[in-house]
């Protein structure tokens, strides 16, 4: 009797573990980043706002703010916990490849500046993934880069802002002046 | 009419009959500067009338000319934002192959299409934006300073325009004021944070930067006939629709 006590007990015990176990995944203080990703992503933790799970891998979701994009990239400034924003963050991409934005799927050559994507950034290993528009898409995920700005060189230069109307219309009026001026000599010469 | 100047034309004159006939230049300009023989008078009122009417002419074609720049700054202007507007609306390329979706971006990257509207609610300015900022886009709006970012790629995005014309509104911005572009893709606020005076050749504020930017240039004095020799440049730095 005493023992099958002990064994449900245990029964019970192992059952409440196996469901609460998932829930403990999906905790981003709790996930087992590898040495790897921390080493990549020493914030991670800061900017994760929950882990899933997605083809029996376990990764963190981060979002953020897209700063600029690029021909096979885009650059991200994740939100932190108390409001700030992450370093900048290039996430390599293919300009085909689409996401989700305000619910909508757009291609990545389509992004623009002040958009708010997520990525995936996979728990054991230094990958990170823009998350697909259908959540069946196949994740793209690429190494995890340096965080760092990206600007580029400057090659602008001084635009010519000035026209040559006001050039014009002066000239313009200084002859109609002038010949203005020899018709009233002539008329009173005349007269 | 030979007839008349046959005898006297060769009577002491090396000069020729016509010199004969037109004895008032060389009288006026050689030998009797005071005086003015009816003849060279004549002349003298012939050259005037013909400078007056050459004059009239003249300043008509230019005034003229400037008059139609105006015209086609307005209705280049109104057409342009109208356009734009109209475009705002693009088809479903989500089925499309690669190939077809790159015609279309290009065929929507005319150089007399707006790329994107500047607005300004502070100063009631609102003008197109075109790719390039040649002499036909600043008539006609605003333009894309080359080597700079565009407004939907990020960087520090340059927009150019004539201080005679759309952006001499400009000299009453005020720090603080925002800047909205509007492109087919998303709509960007920018906040102004300085206004700068600088040298026409002093580049150093149209640097990239690393987070979005705009920075808009015109010459400056505002008002000046030719070249200016400084730029008036006013900053701005992106508003985050997730922070506000």
């Amino acid at each position: 009797m005493r023992r099958s006590i002990y064994l449900s007990i245990i029964g019970v015990t192992a059952m409440l573990g196996g469901i609460a176990a998932p829930a403990m995944a999906a905790d981003c203080a709790t996930a087992q980043f590898s040495d790897a990703v921390l080493a990549r992503f020493p914030n991670i933790r800061a900017v994760c706002t929950e882990v899933i799970e997605k083809d029996g891998q376990q990764y963190a979701v981060v979002k953020g703010d897209l700063v600029r994009t690029g021909t096979n990239a885009v650059y991200m400034k994740f939100k932190l916990a108390d409001g700030t924003k992450s370093d900048t963050r290039k996430i390599e991409t293919r300009p085909e490849f689409r996401v989700k934005v305000d619910g909508k799927p757009v291609s990545v050559r389509n992004l623009a500046v002040g958009q708010e994507l997520t990525a995936y950034v996979k728990v054991s290993d230094p990958v990170i993934a823009l998350e697909p528009a259908e959540p069946a898409d196949t994740l793209a995920a690429y190494p995890i880069q340096d965080a760092g700005p990206a600007v580029a060189a400057n090659t602008a230069e001084m635009p010519r802002t000035a026209g040559p109307m006001p050039t014009v219309l002066s000239l313009g009026g200084l002859l109609l002046a002038f010949a203005g001026v020899l018709t009233f000599l002539r008329v009173r010469r005349e007269s | 009419m030979p007839h008349q100047y046959s005898t006297e034309a060769f009577h002491g004159s090396d000069q020729g009959p016509i010199h004969k006939l037109r004895r008032g230049f060389h009288s006026r300009g050689v030998s009797h500067g005071i005086h003015l023989p009816s003849g060279g008078r004549h002349a003298y009122t012939r050259v005037l009338r013909w400078t007056e009417i050459g004059a009239y002419i003249a300043g008509a074609l230019l005034c003229s000319l400037f008059a139609l720049a105006q015209a086609d700054s307005a209705l280049g202007s109104t057409n342009a934002i109208e356009e734009f507007a109209a475009s705002l609306t693009p088809p479903d390329q989500s089925l499309w192959a690669a190939g077809r979706v790159r015609d279309y971006q290009a065929a929507q990257k005319s150089p007399m299409q707006a790329v994107a509207v500047l607005t300004i609610p502070s100063l009631k300015l609102e003008v197109p934006v075109f790719d390039t900022d040649d002499e036909l886009s600043l008539n006609r709006g605003a333009g894309l300073v080359a080597g700079m970012g565009t407004p939907d790629s990020g960087g520090n995005v340059g927009i150019a325009g004539h201080r005679d014309g759309f952006f001499r509104a400009l000299k009453d911005i005020k720090v603080g004021d925002v800047i909205e572009i509007r492109t087919r893709l998303n709509l960007h606020r920018y906040r102004v944070t300085t206004i700068d005076i600088v040298d026409k050749d002093d580049k150093r504020l149209l640097a990239d930067t690393e987070l979005p930017a705009v920075t808009l240039v015109t010459c400056y004095p505002f008002y000046f006939v030719g070249n200016a020799p400084q730029r008036y440049l006013v900053a701005a730095t992106y508003v985050w629709p997730s922070d506000s």
